[in-house]
């Protein structure tokens, strides 16, 4: 496994850690979904989310068979 | 009674979801057939919630009544506004701007590279090797198609009052 692999693992650790703190209620952690509620309460915040949504389905689930290059 | 209906609303839309996702994932890429199956979802999350936004349909992926939902630990009082109610605020978004920014930073870092190193992969080379195969593509879609969901949840007219 690659120091880059490791790298985007650690991210991804990190990420579900802050999102279980979050949801636990932890003071001074939000979750995910009350943060993306509140970006999405402003116009231009649901623009891009939407963009961004349809940005990955586009680009993963388009590509999703090709084999790894790797 | 209503909120059994509710629940039984919300295990169709999950199954029917689940479904979809199921179907979606069994087509071979680059076909029209492929395209379509990420075009449908994609309209139909912009006209939803644009209708959604204006009052014109209601849709809510949970099975509680918007107004009763406890969003927050903390009792909602007379006058909260939803950051005060969710502690959402920047402090607490900091530790996600610091994940998103190295994730930033690091796809940055694998695109200066020529986006093909095999040390520093970008996020779509590593998402590249999880979706091979078919149960996690699977689950992969079902997910993009919970937050779509979400996002047309969130556009409701009263739920998009009560986060200002």
């Amino acid at each position: 496994v690659s120091d880059g692999t490791l790298a985007w693992v650690g991210i991804a650790v990190l990420g579900l850690g802050l999102q279980s703190l979050g949801l636990l209620g932890v003071p001074g952690i939000t979750s995910l979904g009350p943060l993306l509620q509140r970006i999405n309460a402003f116009p231009l915040g649901r623009l891009l989310l939407i963009l961004g949504w349809i940005f990955l389905g586009v680009h993963f689930f388009s590509r999703a068979s090709i084999p790894p290059r790797h | 009674v209503l909120s059994r209906i509710r629940v039984a609303r919300q295990a169709l839309v999950l199954g029917a979801l689940g479904l979809y996702a199921f179907w979606a994932t069994s087509i071979r890429s680059f076909t029209a057939l492929s395209y379509a199956s990420v075009a449908l979802p994609a309209i139909l999350v912009i006209v939803l919630s644009e209708l959604s936004r204006r009052g014109l349909w209601s849709f809510s992926v949970r099975a509680e009544p918007p107004r009763s939902r406890g969003r927050a630990r903390v009792p909602a009082r007379e006058g909260e506004s939803f950051s005060q109610r969710t502690a959402v605020n920047w402090a607490s978004a900091a530790s996600w701007i610091a994940v998103v920014g190295a994730a930033v930073g690091l796809e940055a870092f694998g695109l200066a590279l020529g986006g093909r190193s095999s040390t520093w992969p970008t996020l779509s080379d590593v998402v590249d090797k999880i979706l091979v195969l078919h149960a996690e593509r699977w689950v992969a879609f079902g997910l993009w198609l919970g937050l779509g969901a979400m996002l047309i949840s969130w556009a409701r007219r009263d739920d998009a009052e009560a986060t200002k």
